[in-house]
């Protein structure tokens, strides 16, 4: 019965937030028994460095692809066929 | 024998056969090709003598033979994809697009490369034009102009090298410093690559092709152009700057496009952006993983071409804000494209994990941080634009008006779309068996612990920040604005006043020319021999006759 209470949106989140959950605690786990990450820096393998990366790069690419550069650039859909008709 | 003769063969035979064979044709084509390319071994070349040079029509390496494998594996899906089409004129010019591109990847000298370059744009020309919409006529023409711009380049670029006393084999260009004609055979080379602000040709075409047509042009003219870049100018710095440019261009206008064929079209923009800073770099593991990362592309952006494809032929739109709940009215489409999208987004298991990664960590091993960060940044945008906001608002978004019925998909397009997803997961799973193919030896391992968990890690960060900013991404019935506009708008009004005052020069010196005739002549002319175009050929016989006794006098 509680399975049915649980609304799409919230079942969504509930995975995500697992999945994360799982992956962040699965590389924290690596990174306690060894520091040694590839080539680059430190900070580039602490647990969870990628996971708010992608947060952050995802709002950064989305809030000026959407909120700056496409109010400026937004035409409407026949924009180049009316003047040539 | 030359692996695109089978190609050009069944392009000319096509129109001839009854229509029950063509498909078979089609599809035979390309494969037999392909069996062509798997049998030469390296180092076979093929050579023909005209009076003054010699061409080198077959140069066999790794590299080479790489994209042209890649390029019949294409073909052979790409045909099949397209095989419930009973007219010749759209597979005829895709088979030679096939043709020319083979040519190009096995080219030993520049002239034969020239001319295998501008046969591709001609045939890639003709399957724009095969959608027959007045928008695909007009959209080929602005290609055709572009493509002339760049050949035209291309061949100033080779002229001018050749006669600086430059090799006349396909080698490197980047070995002694760069000479102007080095520098018009990359802007030439840069046109086809859509190295921005030259890309407006790919995203204005493309969309407007048919459904099976654009798959075909997905796979081959930008990669025929990385592969000359990998070839011709490795190491070449500015690429690096223009190849992360591209990238995050690319991933920006995919953010806000509502068509998905033109968002996909900007991804390939962003895709080859990587192959490009790849090149740029110039180091073994960069330059494999920009050949990789173009071998896998090509296979995934074909198959998102075609479940793009797909959902066009089902519901008959190809723009977001008509389309929604996809997932549950067509499962088996869903499956094909979140294969695709999770292979562009650099997700393991799949192709895309085993080259993007190693382009990027590419840079990392050269210490170069910042373009790194903004490669993996580009990665994030590639993951929020396709498999979210597009996998979003196609399959899962409510539908925005009422239901419309959903037409089948023919059983051939599933057929393919199946068999290049196999092909992601087989590469991604099995990555040895590309990467043993590449032209450097290969010392880097993508299935290591910190690689997977950064990897999912990424991917799931981006899906939390999608889901932050859902509202901020819904999709608007509108278009955005590129450097097209330049030539679209300004651009034609300048053509068209350039155009008008020369006619009005023209008809005025025309018009005083014959009046001129007039005035000397005899009057036993009357009037009335105005009418008759005899005054108009006397003013042009007298002008030439004037200019040869001119040049005969000086």
């Amino acid at each position: 019965m509680a399975i049915n209470n649980i609304s799409q949106k919230n079942g969504l989140r509930m995975v995500l937030g697992g999945l994360s959950g799982l992956v962040i605690a699965m590389q924290a786990s690596v990174w306690l028994r060894s520091h040694e990450h590839g080539h680059g820096p430190a900070w580039m393998g602490y647990p969870g460095f990628f996971f708010v990366f992608g947060i952050l790069g995802a709002v950064l690419l989305a809030g000026f692809a959407k909120l700056i550069v496409f109010p400026l650039l937004k035409r409407g859909e026949d924009y180049y066929e009316e003047k040539q008709s | 024998m030359h692996p695109s003769i089978p190609l050009f063969t069944a392009a000319a035979l096509m129109p001839f056969i009854p229509r029950n064979l063509r498909s078979g044709l089609a599809v035979l084509a390309p494969a037999l090709a392909l069996v062509l390319v798997s049998g030469l071994p390296e180092g076979s070349t093929l050579f023909h003598t005209l009076p003054g040079f010699t061409l080198e029509l077959l140069r066999v390496d790794g590299l080479s033979r790489l994209f042209a494998i890649v390029f019949c594996l294409v073909g052979v899906f790409g045909m099949l994809y397209a095989s419930h089409l009973k007219d010749a004129g759209e597979r005829s010019a895709s088979l030679a697009l096939m043709g020319g591109s083979i040519g190009v990847v096995f080219a030993g000298d520049w002239l034969t490369l020239f001319v295998f370059w501008e046969l591709m744009s001609v045939f890639s020309l003709f399957v724009i034009w095969f959608a027959g919409s007045v928008a695909a006529q007009r959209a080929g023409t602005r290609y055709l102009l572009l493509h002339i711009l760049g050949g035209g380049t291309l061949f100033a670029g080779i002229l001018l090298h050749r006669a600086g006393g430059g090799a006349e084999s396909f080698v490197a260009l980047t070995t002694g410093p760069m000479t102007p004609g080095a520098w018009l055979i990359l802007a030439g080379i840069g046109v086809n690559a859509a190295i921005v602000p030259l890309h407006t040709w790919l995203t204005d075409a493309y969309p407007e092709c048919s459904v099976t047509g654009s798959v075909v042009q997905s796979a081959f003219t930008t990669k025929t152009a990385v592969y000359a870049l990998i070839r011709a100018f490795p190491g070449t710095d500015c690429l690096v700057w223009l190849g992360v440019a591209m990238a995050l261009y690319g991933v920006v206008y995919a953010i806000f496009s509502n068509n998905i064929r033109r968002l996909l079209a900007y991804h390939i923009v962003s895709q080859v952006g990587f192959m490009v800073a790849g090149v740029g770099l110039g180091t073994e593991l960069s330059l494999n993983g920009a050949t990789a990362h173009a071998f896998c592309h090509i296979l995934y952006k074909g198959l998102l071409f075609m479940s793009a494809g797909a959902i066009i032929t089902a519901s008959g739109s190809g723009k977001l804000t008509e389309l929604g709940g996809l997932a549950r009215r067509n499962p088996g489409i869903m499956l094909f494209f979140f294969i695709g999208a999770l292979s562009i987004s650099g997700a393991p298991p799949f192709n895309g994990f085993i080259s993007k990664t190693m382009t990027i960590a590419a840079f990392g091993k050269a210490h170069h941080l910042g373009l790194e960060m903004l490669l993996e940044l580009a990665s994030v945008g590639t993951f929020l634009s396709i498999g979210l906001k597009l996998g979003w608002f196609a399959f899962f978004a409510p539908p925005a008006a009422t239901e419309k019925k959903l037409h089948p998909i023919p059983n051939n397009m599933a057929a393919a779309m199946g068999g290049l997803a196999m092909l992601c997961v087989l590469f991604g799973v099995w990555p040895d068996l590309l990467y043993r193919a590449l032209p450097y030896p290969v010392d880097y391992h993508p299935y290591t612990v910190t690689h997977v968990l950064g990897s999912l890690q990424l991917h799931l960060g981006t899906a939390v920040g999608f889901w932050l900013l859902l509202g901020v991404l819904a999709v608007k019935p509108k278009i955005a604005l590129d450097v097209d506009w330049f030539y679209r708008r300004p651009g034609v009004f300048l053509f068209s006043g350039f155009v008008g005052a020369i006619k009005s020069v023209g008809t005025t010196v025309q018009r005083d020319g014959v009046n001129a005739v007039y005035a000397v002549i005899p009057t036993e002319y009357d009037v009335d021999g105005k009418r008759v175009p005899i005054g108009l050929s006397l003013f042009w016989i007298s002008l030439f006759v004037g200019l040869i006794a001119f040049y005969s006098w000086t």
